[in-house]
């Protein structure tokens, strides 16, 4: 009798050990979202034509993302240039250094292109929209740049108000880094937009971190790369930092 | 020795140099206007240079502007009066209404209505930065509301309509913000005037629900209207000036509704005679604008605003010699009571956006017609270029024959 209790039980065992999608993309939102973080970058623009464009930046985040606020530093047409976001990003504000003004922009603002790149401030600072705006399914696993990945994809909530009708990640197996997402158009769910590969993955603070990222548009074949110079984590921010009256400082 | 005399020079200036943040940019810009057969050039290069430091708790920061102008640097605005306004000023008086660019040491004619200055302090000021509260004293941006094109609350500087993102000149005043609790503000002004009833003073208390942003403002400040029918003004201009005691209350909100960006920004101002003749047709007034905006997946960004002002004529033949030139002036902020502006905004390329404007005056029906584009030429220059194209009628706002133009700006900052 108990042999055959055992044999029932078996399958659920294996399947209970067996990661959900939900569950891969809850550890990968909590490595994207430290509960502070202050890191410098570069961005390097290139566009169809081979121009480039590069932009240097100083970003800081608290509350596990929830709060972020990304000074620019270089060049000098847009140093000390500002935005602040609140509430994962549902509230945005910019500030203009030559006219002290603060504008505060409507969500429709983060699918704007960030200072032209292939990012939009919705890539950059959406904070957990990936577990509060897609729904995650496992649908492979397969080796990707060499490394074991859970191949999981996102897609859009009815709700939600977001660029993408679905993702595609591979994450590590290993540390849950997502190693290559897939952006798919609005309204196309086929027409593959654009793809984000990170790599140069080193341990910061404990947190593997992707020190090299770079986003390829596939309609406009142009990429835009962001280099990590410097970062810390779970650092002391003050969250007078991140207020409209921060922005004019 | 001469190397010992060097170094105690070069040493502090090096110094200073480290410590003091130095930048700016440089522009040239050709504006030209078709009036007619005739075509008209000015041209101006402006130097803008910025300073700013930081020391401990206290941040200074200045800006010096030099700006030359060049080719056709005297207007004459009769030329630009609708015709049933021109023909009543008579020619001796025309040489009144030149508006002259450029160096007055130059300028032998009478003295001509408000000009540009071609050097100029635009900001010092000196800003304290306590916990919960800074302190900003000296000459400083003032620049208030929500509005895109036009601001109500704003008592000291009027956006030109085909440039409304250009930065304005600074206002000697102490500014106060105050941070009272995380979803609580306060920001006040005093700006001095020759006289206590001369400076301006505000009061704003700034809040947030939700996704929205809001405040409500008290301002008091003194207004200067110039009576240009009043025939003292030819003798003496200072005869054809009333001065008034401005209070407005108002207020500006910003948020979201149903996924388009919103916004509002409007008051209700109370008149008082200081001084002066007074004018005939000044009464309190209401000032409103509303707009909003949305951007599309494409980046494909449309915005309107409206904006009424209530001291303005509704009709295009109400419009006197005073409100034109006050328009021209920028005594006020529109020609006519009821204002639109729309843009429409697509990147084409990382690097190169497209664009147009309508500005449009709702009273008379008359628009100007703004293509534009924006290039990044190289990582610290930018290209803007537009056109404007006027399409009203003889008196309306947006008369096509007050001109087709464009204009040509480069800059490169550093």
């Amino acid at each position: 009798m108990k042999y055959f209790i055992l044999i029932l039980m078996l399958p659920l065992l294996a399947f209970s050990q067996e990661k959900t999608g939900a569950q891969i993309i809850n550890k990968v939102n909590d490595l994207m979202n430290q509960e502070s973080s202050e890191v410098t970058m570069t961005m390097t623009i290139i566009t169809s034509s081979g121009q480039e464009r590069t932009f240097e930046y100083l970003s800081y985040s608290v509350n596990f993302g929830e709060k972020n606020l990304i000074i620019y530093q270089a060049p000098s047409r847009v140093k000390g240039q500002k935005m602040l976001m609140l509430n994962q990003a549902d509230d945005i504000w910019a500030y203009f250094p030559r006219t002290q003004r603060v504008r505060k922009l409507a969500t429709h603002a983060k699918k704007q292109k960030f200072e032209g790149s292939d990012f939009s401030n919705e890539d950059l600072g959406s904070g957990d929209s990936f577990t509060t705006d897609y729904n995650a399914q496992l649908i492979d696993e397969e080796n990707k740049a060499g490394y074991d990945c859970y191949v999981v994809e996102l897609t859009r909530n009815p709700r939600a108000d977001i660029s993408y009708s679905r993702l595609i990640v591979w994450v590590r197996k290993s540390d849950y880094v997502p190693l290559i997402i897939d952006y798919y158009d609005d309204k196309n769910p086929d027409r593959l937009l654009k793809t984000l590969s990170q790599s140069n993955i080193q341990i910061i603070d404990g947190v593997p971190t992707a020190m090299r990222m770079i986003m390829h548009n596939h309609s406009d074949n142009t990429s835009t790369t962001v280099e990590i110079k410097k970062v810390k984590y779970n650092v002391p921010l003050d969250d007078e930092l991140f207020t409209e009256r921060g922005l004019k400082k | 020795m001469i190397k010992s005399v060097l170094l105690l020079i070069i040493f502090p200036v090096m110094l200073l140099s480290q410590q003091l943040e130095i930048f700016g940019y440089y522009e040239p810009q050709l504006l030209g206007v078709k009036m007619g057969d005739r075509y008209y050039n000015l041209a101006s290069n402006k130097l803008r240079l910025d300073m700013s430091k930081e020391l401990a708790t206290v941040s200074f920061g200045a800006n010096v502007n030099y700006v030359s102008y060049h080719g056709k640097t005297e207007w004459n605005l009769v030329d630009y009066l609708p015709q049933r306004i021109a023909s009543q000023i008579p020619e001796f008086m025309h040489e009144y209404f030149t508006f002259y660019f450029g160096d007055l040491a130059q300028w032998s004619g009478p003295i001509p209505v408000p000009r540009p200055d071609r050097i100029f302090l635009d900001n010092a000021y000196a800003k304290i930065a306590y916990k919960k509260t800074d302190i900003t004293i000296g000459k400083q941006q003032l620049g208030m509301g929500t509005g895109y094109t036009w601001n109500p609350t704003d008592h000291f500087n009027v956006k030109d309509v085909l440039d409304p993102t250009y930065e304005q000149t600074g206002h000697n005043a102490i500014r106060l913000e105050s941070q009272l609790t995380s979803s609580l503000t306060v920001d006040s002004y005093f700006s001095p005037g020759a006289e206590i009833e001369d400076s301006g003073v505000m009061l704003k208390l700034k809040s947030r629900i939700g996704h929205f942003d809001f405040s409500i403002l008290g301002i008091r400040n003194s207004w200067q209207r110039t009576d240009y029918l009043n025939p003292a003004a030819i003798a003496d201009p200072n005869a054809a000036l009333s001065r008034y005691q401005r209070h407005m209350l108002g207020g500006d909100l910003v948020g979201e509704l149903l996924g388009l960006g919103v916004w509002a920004e409007g008051g209700y101002t109370f008149i008082d005679l200081r001084e002066g003749m007074g004018l005939k047709d000044m009464h309190n007034f209401w000032e409103l604008v509303a707009g909003l905006d949305y951007t599309f997946n494409s980046g494909l960004y449309l915005m309107g605003e409206f904006y009424r002002n209530t001291l303005l004529p509704d009709h295009w033949e109400d419009y006197t010699l005073n409100h034109w030139m006050w328009y021209f002036s920028t005594e006020t902020k529109s020609m006519s009571r009821d204002n639109f502006f729309g843009l429409i905004n697509y990147p084409v390329t990382d690097l190169f956006n497209l664009g147009i404007m309508v500005i449009q005056s709702v009273s008379d029906g008359s628009a100007t017609l703004v293509p534009m584009m924006t290039w990044s030429l190289f990582q610290d220059v930018e290209l803007t270029v537009y056109l404007n194209m006027n399409t009203g009628t003889d008196g309306r706002a947006y008369a096509a024959n007050l001109g087709n133009g464009g204009m040509i700006r480069l800059r490169v900052f550093f």
